[in-house]
């Protein structure tokens, strides 16, 4: 490149500095989304990874069906394959504080050996001493935010079928293993005390094939000893609970956040053909003294490299910065975990930097082409005029029928206007479908499991003893069963974690007439009454590493209890907590017992959050006077704010990478219209000339600016369809399944903000272009 | 010497025929005078004599060299050694002084060695009578003033044809004058010039009249 054409470049910059200016905002902005989210991904999956080995979850848990002693664990510890050991046990108590309520969530109580060395299934003391004194619990950090309870409070607790005593909180745990005690609605406790039905092992390896097998061999060993092993507790090794959930977040707004990014850089690839419009002439110019079209590549690939550097400098400490905050928040919010390494893998800011200066130039590659091989004929015919000439509504007069006339002589503009705006829309409104499908999942799951109440009991409870409690409208008696996949023989095995929730499997007996559970069946039917073998389950369960179908046979142990039950339908729930539903009969027959309901499901009159826990109350109020023991009485209230917290963080991502789009995007036709006034200067001044007044002008710009806004709508309907539809079958997949939403409030919010953030954006245009003087037109080279 | 040799061109916009069969020559050193009313197809010769357009039939030879057998860049960097354009609207660069102007074409020729290029614009603008405008950016120059400077800018490579498209239509008549006196000196420097104009000045001047009328050449 010549010297000449490097002050040119320099002046030229400094002649469009605003422009410019907008440029390297426009690829910042994308860049730090990007950059931020890149980042986010790494540093949270790394730090939940992390954080949870750091508490050295056990491998596998035994559960046994009586306590086991010190010397069995030290047999255990001896075997083959086991690294080390611990003797566990746990409960979900009731709780109150020193209110003198029970609060509707339970506490989940994990009990320790005084001496217990703390080398498997660990937590961090973060106030207080461990082992706490007699009578005292430790909780978990979050958990005492849940409980809204304090270091040294008194605190009551009552186990299932055992009597309400009362301990001092001493201090405050913090546990990562677990699943946030507010996501959960769930507090955590941490005791000593002297009888252990748990058995945990540390086994060495990752392979959860050869945990399984270590375990079963273990449990042979238990059970040679007299002991009954009901079931073998294998969970994703070194997984947290919300690794999945995390992963398919982060995944989700990545896409948005790299599209976020190429969307910029389409924007200023588009400014930059604006730019290179005015520099026609020039270029014509250049080429009639003998430059040749290379030569003219040169400067501006050169500007848009500089631009692109510039923007990536300055998005990339942002970037970083933010990427902290951000995954400091969400390790915090839903992970409840601290963060504590920042640091990113140097090819990450290696591609950062790459993709700030490569995407840019190559989107800019195709305008700069067309601009450097113009020919002096091709910019001596240049005055920012037609592309075409068109028939459009010739013979008509009026603003609105020059502007649409305006639009469709020149194509190119228009395509790329409409165009920006219009992946804009698509990306908006595809992040507000996406928003939409998750809180239609939410309100399905509300529909599904049509419940104001659940109330657990410690004993046998029917419906009857609380038909009539004020608030009540209806109940149904049901009965819950932890299960596991049996093979005979064979121990059972499942995936759940030690919160006993998640990864946990369930056969819940319901009235085959249930009013509370209206599941949508995919295959087979419901049940009837009569069935006493059948189950239905729900789609995402697998048998054999296949999903299950009508007809399979599905083999569960439940307490140890070989069962065997045919699939008669598959059921789709939103949020699958891994149940198979049986009639009350059937679980009769296959338990060998009597059926006894120790579950009740109460719908109230009112379904607002106040009637719910009055209800609540009621119940349990009723139901002690009948002599029977609540351990827990949950309002739906709870499970939802549970199922938001679960959702808190992709949800204000997606609505912030929304609004970000959307910015982008009245950005884009703001600059295009500046360019086409610009280049249509001359235009204005023989409008002027030939008498048009200045509000004439100002509403024909205008109203080009909404025309282009209109098609940017219009163009963006189907791809934000089809982008929703591909969105929603995703995350389908990798999370929960999502009904298909869309969002009329996004589409008319983007409607209005495209519409009305178009006038606005080319009102300045509009403004500097009734101001033209028919001279200064005229004059314009 | 013909400098010019122009053979059964024929040029097309379309269907209208802009140039019908022209065929003439311009000897080395001629000043000529390219004339006509509006449409007559004066400026479409001029752009095919600066390699600007290329004819729909015949052929075009300009300095010896065969236009029609040269690629868009070679036509640049033939144009920028060998003919001097000067446009009715000067066409000069906004966001470079005018000395950078006129050094540009000899950035891009690369004949001139670099530490001479400023120098030689000078030398230029001196020859024009606006040195002392040199470091000034060409917005703040005046009409005759800017069009004195891209004179000297088409003689920046010192090339053997200059090629002007009304050269004086956006002037005043003293200002007109005094580029028409320009071209006569430098046409008494041996140049070859080809102005297409309205201007019956221009005419006064030059050594030859090439009268146009609906695209042929009519005297």
């Amino acid at each position: 490149m010549t010297r000449l054409l490097l002050v040119k470049l320099a002046r030229d910059v400094s002649a469009a500095k605003g422009r410019i200016a907008l440029m390297v905002i426009v690829i910042g902005v994308g860049l730090v989304a990007f950059s931020t989210i890149l980042y986010t991904r790494t540093i949270v999956d790394r730090e939940i990874g992390r954080s949870y080995r750091a508490t050295e979850p056990a491998s596998a848990t035994l559960l046994l069906r009586d306590p086991v002693d010190q010397a069995v664990l030290n047999g255990v510890r001896a075997l083959p394959g086991v690294r080390d050991t611990a003797l566990r046990a746990q409960f979900d108590a009731r709780w109150r504080g020193a209110d003198g309520r029970w609060s509707a969530d339970p506490l989940q109580t994990f009990v320790y050996a005084p001496g217990d060395p703390l080398r498997v299934a660990r937590f961090r003391v973060e106030q207080g001493t461990w082992p706490p004194p007699p009578g005292g619990i430790l909780i978990e950090r979050v958990a005492m935010r849940v409980m809204g309870v304090h270091v040294g409070d008194p605190l009551t607790i009552r186990e299932p079928g055992g009597a309400p005593r009362t301990l001092r909180i001493t201090g405050v745990v913090h546990d990562p293993s677990l699943a946030p005690a507010d996501n959960e609605a769930k507090g955590y406790g941490y005791v000593t005390g002297q009888a252990f039905d748990q058995v945990k092992l540390l086994v060495d390896g990752e392979d959860p094939a050869m945990i399984t097998r270590v375990a079963r061999d273990v449990g042979a060993w238990l059970r040679a000893r007299g002991l009954t092993v009901e079931e073998i507790q294998v969970p994703p090794p070194f997984q947290h609970p919300h690794q999945g959930q995390m992963n398919a977040i982060t995944a989700v707004v990545l896409v948005f956040a790299a599209l976020a990014f190429v969307l910029s850089s389409f924007l200023v690839a588009t400014l930059l053909g604006g730019l290179l419009t005015r520099h026609i002439p020039h270029i014509g110019m250049l080429k009639a003294v003998g430059a040749s079209s290379r030569r003219l590549f040169q400067p501006y690939l050169l500007m848009i490299f500089l631009i692109g550097a510039v923007a990536t400098l300055l998005a990339f400490a942002p970037g970083v910065v933010a990427a902290r905050l951000f995954s400091g928040r969400i390790l915090d919010r839903m992970l409840n975990m601290d963060l504590t390494d920042v640091s990113v893998p140097a090819w990450e800011n290696v591609a950062v930097v790459a993709a700030g200066v490569a995407i840019p130039v190559l989107l800019a590659l195709a305008p700069i082409t067309r601009a450097a091989r113009t020919t002096v004929r091709q910019a001596l015919d240049h005055h920012g005029g037609a592309d075409r000439a068109t028939a459009f509504g010739k013979g008509r007069g009026g603003i609105v029928l020059m502007a649409l006339r305006n639009l469709t002589r020149r194509r190119t503009r228009l395509a790329l206007s409409a165009g920006l705006l219009a992946v804009s829309g698509t990306l908006f409104v595809a992040a507000m479908n996406v928003y939409a499908s998750f809180q239609g999942a939410i309100a399905d799951a509300g529909d599904q499991h049509s419940v104001d109440v659940e109330v657990r009991t410690a004993g046998p409870v029917t419906a009857a003893a609380v038909r009539g409690v004020p608030g009540v409208a209806g109940v149904e008696a049901w009965r819950a069963e932890s299960a596991a996949p049996a093979e005979p023989g064979q121990i059972s095995v499942t995936a759940t974690y030690p919160d006993q929730g998640h990864g946990g499997f369930r056969l819940v007996a319901v009235p085959p007439d249930t009013a509370m559970l209206r599941v949508p069946l995919t295959q087979g039917r419901w049940l009837r009454p009569g069935d006493v073998d059948a189950a239905v389950v729900n789609q995402s369960r697998q048998i054999g590493g296949r999903p299950v179908r009508v007809g399979d046979t599905l083999a569960l142990s439940i307490g140890g209890r070989l069962t065997s039950w045919h699939v008669i339908g598959v059921e789709q729930e939103v949020f699958p907590q891994g149940s198979a539903y049986v009639t009350p009969e059937g679980l009769a027959r296959a338990t060998g017992r009597p059926y006894e309901s120790d579950l009740l499901m109460v719908t109230t009159v009112r379904h607002d959050p106040g009637a719910r826990a009055a209800a609540a109350d009621a119940v349990e109020t009723a139901l002690s006077q009948a002599g029977v023991q609540v351990t827990s009485s949950t309002p739906r209230t709870r499970y939802d704010q549970a199922v938001d917290g679960h959702m808190y963080a992709m949800l204000a991502v997606l609505l912030a990478i929304a609004g970000a789009l959307g910015l982008v995007g009245v950005i884009g036709l703001a600059g295009a219209m500046s360019s086409a006034v610009i280049e249509r200067t001359r235009e204005f001044g023989i409008l002027h000339a030939i008498g048009a007044p200045a509000g004439a002008v100002r509403r024909l710009v205008v109203a080009e600016g909404v025309f282009t806004a209109l098609l940017g709508c219009l163009l963006a309907v189907v791809p934000a369809l089809a982008l929703t539809a591909a969105l929603r079958s995703g995350l389908s997949r990798m999370f929960v399944p999502l009904p298909f939403r869309m969002s009329v409030a996004a589409m008319v919010t983007w409607f209005a903000v495209v519409v009305v953030g178009a006038a606005l954006a080319v009102l300045g245009p509009a403004v500097r272009a009734s101001r033209l003087t028919v001279r200064d037109a005229l004059a314009r080279d | 010497m013909t400098a010019i040799h122009v053979d059964q061109v024929s040029k097309m916009y379309g269907r209208f025929t802009a140039l019908d069969g022209v065929s003439l020559k311009i000897a080395e050193g001629e000043f000529a005078a390219v004339v006509g009313k509006s449409g007559s197809g004066k400026t479409t010769l001029l752009n095919l004599l600066a390699g600007i357009d290329r004819p729909t039939g015949g052929r075009v030879e300009v300095a010896g060299t065969d236009l029609g057998a040269l690629a868009e860049s070679e036509l640049a960097r033939w144009r920028g050694r060998t003919v001097g354009l000067v446009f009715q609207f000067f066409q000069l660069l906004p966001t470079l002084t005018v000395a950078e102007n006129v050094a540009l074409p000899m950035e891009f020729a690369g004949r001139i060695p670099a530490r001479e290029r400023r120098s030689r614009a000078i030398e230029l603008l001196a020859k024009v009578g606006i040195e002392d405008q040199a470091g000034k950016l060409p917005g703040t120059l005046s009409g005759g003033q800017q069009q004195r400077a891209a004179v000297a800018r088409a003689l920046a490579n010192d090339p053997p044809v200059l090629l002007a498209d009304e050269p004086t239509g956006n002037l005043d008549s003293v200002s007109g004058r005094a580029v028409l006196d320009l071209f006569t000196r430098l046409n008494g420097e041996g140049r070859t010039i080809v102005i297409v104009t309205h201007e019956r000045e221009v005419r006064d001047v030059a050594t030859r009249r090439i009268e146009m009328a609906d695209g042929q050449v009519r005297g």
